[in-house]
């Protein structure tokens, strides 16, 4: 790569949200362990924000009025604050599991089929 | 109330950023909800948190904000909140349903689970109840997108927790869990989704970036367009987002799986509709393919979800497992009638579009009580014979006569067999679909062909409950509990009998707030 | 070329400094060896066992507690920026500036408040506690609290 034209720009951003999120889906999807699966769903929602972040700073900053838009950035704010609402759930959860099957793999939670 | 329009109106005074009580007017029910979520915690400190406390202040508060809703003049409307919210006729109904249905669960719960539950975990579950019904009330008035993401995780969060509310009871800790899992990863794919939709055209409002759609998204606009399909479809439990339904069902208690059944569906569906008649709106109904795509999509989603469900619930022997199929099924009758907001014409108002919203509306209302009751009436057996599977229920019909011949009621109801008002808005919905022609007709179809298959499983309930005998002693229904089954069954005759009147209603209140469409070229008003 | 460069350059120096400074101690410090200097150190006591055991569970209901209220300041965040430019607001809509920070603070208050109710419940009812007694609630006394001590204790258990 030529050295010169290096300047980081939105589409780096958005190579790298959608890493995280192909990372993010195949931990989703192969994890057996339900804390691994919960890491999986973070990347994934750092995805979204990295891009919203992104296209925040670097296409959408500019209101019609002239003035500093920031709806991609608040957005980020609360999708960070749900994240930690929705591991504070998901990690009492675990542990209430854990409590009945004394482990949190999810391959154990076969006792409901049909 | 009269006061807290005068603290409204004196803070106006102040400044620009408080809304005046007029524009709150719309969201009483929301704020009275959350009033009543504070109360209810409070409620513990005082009454040394007594389950029945807990349930009679939330009781009172969601009737008071039903009242609060009936009085909200019509013309009480639009956006507010700088766009965050949208308030119309079709929000209002929606939430007076929903809360109608959350008090009844209240209700159900005093009649059944009330026995089972540990004396000082009420206060924690009613805040729960309450805090996912104010989701599900904002998650049918917004077309934000952060409104909607917010919306579904304020519904999604304490859902989660209320499926394994029975900390000791191994199986709701797998329904928790399996449930927990699946909701977060299709609500951070539905924000990858979102986050998508943003970069495409650079707001958050739908109803401004359905007019840019036109600009051409590719690839990203799929991915985004998936990714809320994924999120929502799986609040309506669509195939294939449905696979926590049943677990849920089976392994939370029944009033929470009646709570999920009706509110859980319902949300999705209000918010997936205002989705689709936005974007509708926003294109001009102009045979767009991108809307014809996302109608024939929702469309082929709501025939699949309806055959899986029919299909499911044939080998099911538990009650509540039965039941869950049997609501995926009707959420798939009810994405069907989704996919009529294609058809807007070139009316502004969107007349046709309205038509979807007026039968989504009525099937609600129905299917409401339907499943209110038949869940009231496991609820009732589960207490009195410990059990939730079909064997529990034979001899029903000797046992407790009051209940057998509800359920036969629902269980008739639920197929869409006369004379209850399952028959008239299947009907409907039918008529509704046949009447745009086309391809629809595809979907009367796959609907008929549906309702035929579902005779036999809701039958045999029925069969099993007067036909085959069995040595179980005669059942004790309090009071209450058979009353609440008898008000559903007694609704569902009435609502057929005065149809029209119901009709009538629901069209009155099918009309939704669209984003007045702006000439291209026209500076959009800015923010969120 | 320009960011990748100072960047390359950054973490090359920076890693050159450590190596630096630990080569330039080597010159001054007395070298006095021992095999105690070298023994894994835990709090002053000799390891006992693995330090790969599970960790009493309480520890995550702490770390849940923190979480919450860690990330709710992250919605204080932008509240504080628009505080703090109420006097430019101000100017730019024509009004008091008292006025928008009076909001501001009702705003904020609200939002606090509510969450407040949250957190006096859990502190009322014992879910702070370390140990939970029966007696800072009103449960029953066959109440299972979920975690079982002597469960707990046992760290030999293998999945």
């Amino acid at each position: 790569m030529v050295m010169g034209v290096m300047e980081i720009g939105l589409a780096h951003y958005l190579v790298l949200g959608a890493v995280l999120l192909v990372c993010g889906l195949v931990t989703i999807l192969t994890k057996r362990n339900a804390i691994g699966i919960l890491i999986g769903v973070e990347l994934v929602l750092n995805a979204a924000n990295i891009n919203l972040v992104a296209f925040n700073r670097y296409s959408h900053g500019v209101s019609e009025g002239g003035g500093v838009a920031l709806a991609g950035q608040v957005f980020a704010i609360f999708v960070i604050v749900l994240a930690a609402a929705e591991a504070a759930v998901a990690l009492s959860i675990f542990l209430n599991f854990y409590n009945n099957f004394t482990s949190v793999d999810v391959e154990k939670a076969k006792e409901l089929r049909g | 109330m009269a006061s807290m329009g005068l603290i409204f109106t004196s803070l106006a005074a102040v400044g620009p950023f408080v809304p005046e009580w007029g524009q709150m007017r719309p969201f009483v029910g929301e704020l009275v909800l959350m009033g009543t979520i504070v109360g209810v915690l409070l409620s513990a400190f005082w009454g040394r948190r007594s389950n029945a406390v807990a349930g009679v202040v939330s009781l009172a508060g969601l009737m008071l904000a039903v009242v609060g809703l009936l009085l909200v003049r019509p013309t009480e409307g639009g956006e507010q909140f700088r766009g965050m919210l949208v308030s119309d006729h079709f929000a209002v109904l929606w939430k007076i349903l929903l809360l109608v249905f959350t008090a009844g669960v209240v209700l159900m719960w005093f009649s059944t689970t009330r026995v089972s539950m540990h004396e000082g975990d009420g206060p924690e579950f009613f805040t729960l109840l309450l805090g996912a019904c104010l989701g599900m009330c904002l998650m049918g008035s917004t077309s934000n997108l952060l409104m909607i993401f917010m919306a579904v995780e304020m519904a999604s969060l304490p859902s989660y927790v209320l499926a394994g509310f029975r900390k000791t009871d191994r199986v709701g800790s797998e329904a928790a869990l399996k449930y927990v899992l699946f909701g977060a990863a299709t609500s951070a794919v539905m924000v990858y989704g979102l986050s998508m939709l943003y970069g495409l055209y650079g707001t958050l409002q739908i109803g401004e970036l359905a007019r840019r759609v036109d600009l051409g998204g590719g690839v990203p606009l799929a991915v985004a367009m998936v990714g809320i399909l994924a999120g929502v479809g799986f609040k309506i439990s669509a195939v294939p987002f449905h696979f926590w339904c049943p677990d849920v069902f089976e392994g939370a208690g029944v009033d929470v799986a009646a709570f999920l059944s009706v509110a859980s569906k319902g949300a999705g569906l209000t918010l997936l509709l205002r989705i689709l008649m936005t974007i509708g709106h926003g294109l001009g109904y102009a045979g767009s393919e991108v809307l014809t795509s996302l109608a024939v999509t929702v469309g082929v989603m709501g025939a699949i979800t309806c055959t899986v469900g029919n299909t499911g619930a044939y080998v099911q022997m538990n009650m509540k497992r039965l039941l869950a199929y049997s609501s995926i099924a009707h959420a798939g009758y009810m994405l069907c009638i989704l996919s009529l907001v294609v058809r807007g014409g070139s009316d502004a108002n969107g007349v046709m579009a309205n038509s979807a919203a007026q039968a989504l509306l009525l099937y609600l209302a129905v299917y409401l009580f339907m499943n209110l009751g038949a869940f009231t009436v496991a609820g009732l057996v589960q207490r009195e014979t410990g059990g939730e599977r079909l064997e529990d229920y034979t001899g029903l019909g000797r046992r407790s006569p009051l209940l057998a011949v509800c359920m036969g009621a629902f269980m008739f109801s639920l197929v869409g067999l006369p004379p209850f008002a399952g028959f008239g808005a299947k009907v409907y919905v039918m008529w509704k679909l046949g009447a745009n022609g086309s391809w629809w007709w595809a979907l009367v179809a796959v609907i008929g062909v549906n309702t035929v298959f579902s005779l036999y499983y809701y039958l045999r309930v029925v069969r099993v409950m007067f036909m085959v005998e069995s040595e179980k002693p005669e059942m004790v229904v309090s009071p209450l509990g058979g009353g609440l089954a008898l008000v559903c069954a007694v609704m569902l005759l009435v609502m057929l009998v005065a149809f029209e009147p119901v009709l009538n209603l629901t069209g009155r209140y099918a009309k939704l707030h669209l984003p007045r469409s702006v000439p291209t070229g026209q500076v959009v008003a800015g923010g969120l | 070329m320009g960011l990748l460069l100072s960047i390359t350059i950054f973490l090359i120096m920076g890693v050159f400094f450590v190596f630096i400074a630990m080569f330039a101690g080597s010159f001054l410090r007395p070298r006095v060896p021992h095999p105690e200097k070298a023994a894994v150190y835990e709090c002053g006591e000799n390891t006992i066992g693995s330090n790969w055991v599970q960790f009493d569970l309480r520890f995550y209901i702490v770390a849940l507690v923190f979480l919450i209220f860690d990330v709710e300041v992250a919605l204080f965040y932008p509240w504080a920026v628009a505080f703090g430019n109420a006097v430019a607001l101000a100017k730019e809509l024509g009004v008091d500036v008292f006025s928008i920070r009076l909001v501001a603070v009702v705003d904020m208050l609200f939002f606090f408040g509510v969450l407040l109710v949250g957190f006096a419940y859990l502190w009322r009812f014992g879910y702070l506690d370390w140990v939970r007694s029966a007696a800072t609630t009103s449960l029953r006394v066959n109440y299972r609290p979920g975690i079982d001590p002597r469960q707990e204790a046992r760290t030999d258990r293998v999945e």
